[in-house]
């Protein structure tokens, strides 16, 4: 890749890097929601534990195309990074404090 | 905020767009395929295509079962489990087949099946080894050529990212309906992206469907982290909670005599009524802890939970607990599976699916068709002046050539292997699958050194000319013709020979179509050039919404 000038500031800030590290927050960050979010529905939904779990892994996916959506609104690639990990950090919090 | 949202949806489409779009393209063209599984099995097996063919008969079942048990018992005695296949609406034949038992270190045997012929006396044992219609259900999740785990977490990959792919399409296509209604021909991009938009809307609740239950399918293995948290990570305990029937007896050691099948027929009949069965499953043959279990024929109920009833084979007890109604996250989630293979359909039903699946084909090829045609016009100017295209632009050309037409020649070219290898040569289903992946690299071998229209004319060519055909193919290598299997209304094999010729023709016309381009160019380059300018007008006023 050709870098106009050397100022890494700038680099980071450009598009190409801007989107890629936006699709990685979308890809991992947002697994991480979905991944969560399904743990801990999976522990609340007062159902036997077959049934709940079953709704949680069923509901999981629309939470990842969510949390890819929001990668992708927020103004910088830094707020996607940081929203998404604080969701999914708040969700695994809960996750240790219900089991 | 909100331009640079619709900016980045138009970005996330393109890109998470062409990036997966030829699995995908591979993965949704499988998929339709294997709607039409099992008759795709029937015509690859010219064996059974006379004297074996009958419907479900209630009143045979007594005799069939003995016959059954009789025949499994002389044949495969040392077998792991024994299986009788009744006929059904989509398999009509009566069948018996057994697994061997699995050599040290592997989990299932080989499976073996034996044909019923219909005057009930003779068997066919000598049908052709071919993968048929499953070797398109496997591809479509397992790919080939590489560990099913490795291809299923790819596939699911491409999978998420087409629902993403689909919520960012919708998301930027501000004029929906609007556009949708308008279909511009003959201008080269603009049509492109018109038809991108047409298969992509028409078929819209489709693709979102079958997207999301396809991620579903394989949910336990993309989305495990329920169990972790409920159950421990204990996969093997949160199945047997939610299909009861499913545990399996091991087998105890002391020999003990298996009882006639047929006696447990009243027990049956008095749960089920005269709902026709499936199949009979026998387990631990001969052994104190034999289970002969009944499956029915759902047929074209939406959920199948396949709850079967198990009986003892020493006693003939009945050791299946009662069937609950089944709880509200189960039957969705039955009816989410079976929403995606349309396992209820019938044969109208059926076939809506697979146009549909068609349709999914259509906006995978349609779009990165745009893509590649879009970036052409933008090098134009370059390429006028004896610059070589772009190396991305070089690539998408010929993936799109290898893929979208060299997928209809290798399916072809899998029904010939099919007919052509001989009997009885080894490892015969591997080189049907061999010759159907061979025609894929001889396309990119074409791609790589020509990707011109001429190329996608004689592939589209050969491809029209190979599936028009086919009856002809059937004809010379089978006992039954096109015109006899209609006359015996055998509609599987005589469909199938219709649907080829009629593949055949809409590949010839769109061949025919690219003569009339090829000569009209100069037509064209004016007219997608005049699209381009006014492209880029639209596109500085407002978002672009395609591409």
């Amino acid at each position: 890749m050709v870098l106009p000038n050397l100022n890494w500031r700038a680099f980071i800030r450009s598009q190409p890097i801007n989107i890629m590290s936006r699709s990685f927050a979308a890809i991992f960050a947002g697994y991480l929601v979905a991944a969560t979010g399904s743990g801990l529905l999976a522990l609340i939904i007062p159902l036997p534990a077959s049934q709940s779990v079953l709704i949680a892994m069923m509901l999981s996916f629309s939470f990842y195309v969510a949390a890819a959506i929001w990668a992708f609104s927020v103004g910088t690639s830094r707020q996607a990074w940081r929203d998404l990990l604080l969701i999914s950090a708040i969700l695994y919090i809960f996750i240790l404090w219900v089991s | 905020m909100k331009e640079t949202f619709f900016r980045s949806m138009t970005w996330l489409h393109t890109w998470v767009g062409l990036l997966v779009c030829w699995v995908l393209l591979l993965v949704f063209f499988a998929g339709t395929v294997s709607y039409y599984r099992y008759e795709i099995s029937l015509w690859t097996k010219p064996e059974i295509h006379s004297d074996v063919f009958q419907n479900y008969q209630t009143e045979n079942l007594t005799h069939q079962l003995r016959e059954g048990q009789a025949y499994l018992s002389q044949h495969a005695e040392n077998a792991k489990d024994w299986r009788i296949n009744f006929p059904t609406e989509r398999k009509p034949y009566l069948s018996y087949s057994w697994q061997t038992q699995p050599e040290a270190g592997k989990r299932r045997g080989q499976f073996i099946e034996h044909i019923a012929h219909v005057n009930g006396q003779d068997m066919v044992t000598d049908v052709r080894n071919s993968r048929g219609g499953n070797f398109f259900y496997r591809l479509h999740f397992d790919l080939h050529y590489m560990p099913a785990k490795i291809a299923r977490w790819i596939v699911g990959f491409c999978t998420m990212f087409m629902l993403l792919a689909l919520i960012s399409g919708i998301v930027i296509h501000k004029r929906i309906f609007k556009d949708f209604f308008s279909f511009r021909r003959n201008k080269g991009g603009r049509s492109w992206l018109d038809a991108h938009n047409i298969s992509s809307v028409l078929a819209l609740p489709y693709h979102l469907m079958i997207t999301y239950t396809g991620l579903i399918t394989l949910m336990l293995m993309y989305m495990p982290w329920g169990v972790m948290t409920a159950y421990d990570g204990d996969t093997r305990a949160f199945r047997a909670e939610l299909k009861p029937g499913r545990e399996q007896v091991a087998a105890s050691g002391t020999p003990a005599p298996l009882i006639q099948l047929s006696e447990l027929l009243p027990t049956v009949k008095a749960s089920w009524g005269d709902t026709p069965i499936k199949q009979v499953v026998i387990s631990n043959i001969n052994d104190e802890n034999s289970r002969i279990s009944f499956y029915k024929n759902t047929g074209q109920s939406v959920t199948d939970l396949r709850i079967p009833l198990i009986f003892s084979g020493v006693s003939g007890e009945l050791v299946s607990k009662a069937s609950s109604a089944p709880s509200a996250a189960n039957a969705t989630h039955d009816t989410l599976m079976s929403l995606h293979t349309a396992r209820f359909a019938e044969p109208v039903l059926r076939f809506f699916f697979f146009i549909c699946g068609f349709m999914g084909c259509a906006m995978i090829a349609t779009g990165t068709l745009l893509w590649a045609v879009k970036i052409r016009q933008k090098q134009q100017k370059l390429i006028k002046q004896g610059n070589k295209p772009s190396l991305g632009l070089r690539l998408v050309e010929g993936l799109n050539l290898t893929f979208i037409a060299g997928l209809p020649l290798a399916t072809c070219a899998f029904f010939y292997a099919n007919r052509l290898l001989p009997t009885q040569m080894a490892d015969r289903a591997q080189w049907e699958i061999h010759s159907f992946f061979a025609v894929i690299c001889l396309t990119a071998v074409l791609a790589f050194f020509d990707r011109s229209l001429t190329s996608w004319r004689r592939v589209l060519g050969l491809s029209a000319v190979a599936f028009m055909a086919i009856p002809l193919l059937n004809w010379g290598t089978s006992s039954q013709h096109l015109f006899q299997n209609m006359a015996s209304q055998q509609w599987a094999l005589a469909g199938f020979d219709i649907l080829s010729f009629l593949i055949g023709i809409a590949l010839w016309f769109a061949r025919k179509k690219l003569a009339q381009t090829h000569t009209k160019t100069s037509n064209r380059v004016a007219a997608s050039t005049a699209w381009a300018k006014k492209g880029k007008r639209v596109s500085t006023a407002s978002t672009k919404e395609g591409a």
